[in-house]
């Protein structure tokens, strides 16, 4: 709704008198405290304390929209809505990153920022919890409670404001319509309101514990969550947050493009990375609705109090309908790194891309097999002729999966790779994945399964595939496309010198965690035998190599941001079209038209994929 | 006021139906995960305390309000701006019409709260009644907005869209009526 349709015939546009992030804060906490005064003024039960479960949840709702309402929503969606123009100029420089933005490039880095720094959060639990591990009774928190919901806030930012969102709100949007030329999206102002929708999830989780210490980690797991103090109703809620903030991308973004495909670009010239978010986002427009409305029958639990989920309802049914999200969320994670490989690897080998159509295949198969999985998370609670459907498709995925192994592998043979950061990058994802994944294959049968189900195997194997697939990817895409969002180019050595950090710092902790979970290491306890001591506490000194390696990393692009010597618009000598326009893009993306007439991947032939014919 | 439609090109339009489209198709999936929770714990057992009359007369009153704002978008389509946003404003009241039968059945707790089957139409009929809710906000928003903006034939998507709310409420409370009550 309220799409672009309205103009303005009389210059009486200004700046806002407040900063709109500020103005936000004010206008949160008076929705809050608005809402949660009228619930308590309903409340036919006198006596309760100035904030109740209730009306936390519904002083919450106004929270958020006065939040999303100060950031520029009420001038740039709600007065539109009615028919009445925008009042505001966008404002310059960096502060127009910090309100609501129509802008798909400002939208995109407005995500990067907000993932880049949730990431800072969660990377500072992570190292509490190494931390904590380091010796084997509790040393540094004082409650296991304490403990598990750092693990749980850990978990729950990792996924849902940075897996979910770096590559697809941030890359995503701001590449997406680059690389199909386009000069912008469908819905902007529906990006725009979602990437604000990103910090008041985070903020809601971070604060979560202050309603008491929640234990079921991002899974949200009952019965737990229905016997743990009231923290976990805001678990639910910046969940529903941020998942909000995925849809309203998702659906932008497919309709971008299936419909802003500038001339030329057909579906079989589509790039891949752009394949890649197009897959995601129809499994996040199937999934993320799903796991809203289980966490609404969650929240019906503690609040009427109804029994859906609780010891008295059905546990099991809960977390069948938290893994039917929650497998095909691991490739919503993974699968745009996937396609970032075959994007990335062609234009660093100058080698025409090998087998292009099975990488395609392969994110779509990927896709669609993902829905079919999710049991086998479960197997402790099933019957072994239930467990061999789910074993088998979860085998059966690994194929798909490896087509972008297949189509990588067979464009780097024979060539002469350029071994600048974003490709080294590129190498060290795809091994930390191929690890991953064969470690998924183990996990998939119910034997394996059944002896390490809930050990710190099952820790180091999603750590291979999330942090050491998708988060190295990231970082290699950054240093990919810097260039092209600042104008600017990196430092050769340190990009190396810190990507080699953080390979080493990865895998000293994580390979290691997988002989821990061998040797009996559970999950989700702040204590274990004094035996493991050793290792656990190598694990965390790799840990603490990690955390610097990627501090390393946001200090180097930053200062290639903001000092980096000038680099030309197409550095890498890449053929697909955000290579096309200046670095970094106009306003308009392109000036000109684009026609595109060959293939974005094909490095033997001398002639352009596309020409951009100046304005008339 | 100072602003003035500008007119939308086939393509953009497409994009938008298509965008709009495929965000009331994801919106279906929280209904399937609540008709299924519905089937795992109560099958088809239908309490004897539902009052089907009750029932009826919000899907009749949804049914009602679809029409009146389908034909006020049929209205439009003529260039009748007035025809329009009156049709618009009978389908918002006839919509409110449906919540206040819904808020009746729930003040009146016909059907037990603490039961199964309770827990399961308090849920559903709830989560519709959200939905019809927004659906409403949207009409009476774009009944406003046409006026300000006047609309034209050629250029009144954001009443088609609000359209595509409405069928989308319309929909979930004729499937909702059918599970809650027949099925």
């Amino acid at each position: 709704m309220a799409q672009n349709i309205v103009t303005e015939a009389t210059p009486y546009r200004t700046r806002p008198t407040m900063p709109p992030v500020l103005r936000g804060f004010l206008w949160a906490a008076i929705g809050f405290l608005v809402l949660n005064m009228a619930t308590i003024a309903v409340d036919p039960f006198r006596g309760h304390p100035f904030i109740t479960e209730i009306s936390a949840v519904i002083g919450w709702v106004g929270g958020v929209i006065g939040w999303l309402l100060g950031v520029g929503g009420w001038e740039g969606v709600v007065l539109p809505l009615f028919g009445v123009p925008n009042p505001w100029v966008a404002a310059p420089g960096w502060r127009k990153y910090l309100e609501l933005s129509t802008e798909h490039k400002v939208i995109g880095i407005q995500y990067l920022i907000s993932s880049t720094g949730t990431f800072g959060i969660a990377g500072l639990l992570a190292m509490g919890i190494r931390y904590e591990l380091m010796q084997p009774s509790l040393h540094f928190f004082t409650y296991p409670d304490q403990y598990l919901t750092a693990v749980g806030v850990h978990g729950t930012l990792m996924m849902f404001a940075v897996g979910t969102v770096a590559l697809v709100g941030g890359l995503g949007n701001y590449m997406v319509p680059l690389m199909i030329g386009a000069k912008g999206t469908v819905f902007p102002r529906l990006s725009g309101i979602g990437h604000w929708l990103v910090p008041a999830g985070v903020l809601t989780v971070i604060f979560s514990p202050l309603f008491g210490y929640w234990t079921t980690g991002w899974r949200g797991y009952e019965p737990l969550a229905s016997q743990d103090p009231s923290g976990i109703i805001y678990y639910y809620l910046g969940v529903a947050a941020l998942t909000l903030s995925s849809t309203c991308v998702a659906v932008n973004l497919a309709a971008t493009i299936v419909f802003h495909r500038s001339n030329g670009v057909t579906w079989a010239r589509l790039p891949l990375f752009v394949w890649g978010i197009l897959t995601v986002s129809l499994l996040n427009l199937i999934w993320l609705p799903e796991i809203q409305m289980t966490f609404v029958l969650g929240l019906l639990d503690r609040l009427v109090p109804f029994n859906f989920f609780d010891a008295i309802g059905s546990p099991l049914n809960y977390l069948s309908l938290f893994w039917l999200f929650g497998h095909p969320e691991v490739y919503i994670v993974v699968v745009p790194a996937l396609a970032l490989w075959n994007e990335i690897i062609p234009v660093m080998a100058q080698k025409s891309l090998f087998g292009r159509s099975w990488a395609v295949i392969g994110l779509i198969f990927v896709m669609m097999l993902s829905g079919l999985v999710w049991a086998h998370h479960m197997f402790t609670n099933m019957r072994n002729s239930e467990m061999f459907p789910f074993s088998f498709f979860t085998e059966m995925i690994s194929i798909p999966t490896g087509f972008s192994f297949l189509a990588a592998i067979g464009t780097l043979w024979k060539s002469r790779y350029r071994l600048f950061t974003p490709g080294l990058l590129v190498i060290m994802s795809m091994f930390n994945f191929l690890v991953g994944g064969l470690t998924g294959v183990f996990l998939a049968d119910p034997p394996v399964n059944l002896e390490v189900h809930n050990t710190f195997f099952v820790v180091a194997h999603f750590h291979y595939t999330i942090i050491g697939g998708m988060v190295f990817t990231w970082v290699a895409a950054m240093y990919y496309w810097i260039p092209k969002l600042s104008g600017r180019m990196y430092n050769e050595f340190w990009g190396k010198l810190l990507a080699i950090v953080i390979f080493i710092g990865f895998n000293g902790a994580f390979s290691q965690m997988f002989l821990l979970g061998l040797h009996g290491m559970n999950r989700w306890v702040p204590a274990y035998p004094p035996y493991l001591k050793p290792m656990n506490y190598e694990v965390s000194l790799f840990a603490f190599l990690l955390g610097a390696g990627f501090i390393g990393h946001g200090i180097h692009l930053w200062w290639t941001w903001v000092k980096g010597p000038v680099t030309p618009d197409n550095p890498w000598n890449g053929r697909t079209l955000e290579w096309l326009t200046t670095s970094p893009p106009p306003p308009e993306n392109f000036n000109g038209e684009v026609l595109v007439t060959g293939s974005f991947y094909r490095y033997d032939i001398d002639k352009p994929a596309a020409v951009l014919h100046p304005p008339e | 006021m100072g602003v003035e439609a500008v007119p939308i090109n086939p393509r953009e339009l497409r994009g938008y139906r298509f965008g709009l489209v495929l965000f009331l198709f994801t919106q279906a999936v929280p209904f399937v995960v609540l008709y299924a929770v519905e089937y795992y714990f109560d099958a088809f057992y239908i309490s004897p305390a539902t009052n089907q009359w009750l029932g009826a007369v919000e899907v009749l009153l949804m049914i009602l309000a679809w029409t009146t704002g389908r034909s006020g978008l049929a209205a439009m389509r003529h260039n009748n701006l007035s025809g329009l946003i009156s049709g618009f404003r009978q389908s918002l009241v006839l919509g409110l019409a449906n919540l206040v039968v819904l808020g009746y059945q729930w003040g009146t707790r016909f059907v037990p709260p603490g039961t199964r089957y309770g827990e399961i139409f308090y849920t559903v009929s709830g989560v519709t009644g959200f939905y019809t809710l927004v659906g409403l906000f949207v009409v009476l928003a774009i009944s406003i907005r046409a006026g300000r903006l006047r609309f034209t034939s050629e250029n009144c998507w954001d009443a088609e869209a609000a359209m595509y709310f409405v069928t989308f409420s319309l929909l979930t409370n004729v499937v909702t009526y059918l599970f809650l009550y027949w099925i």
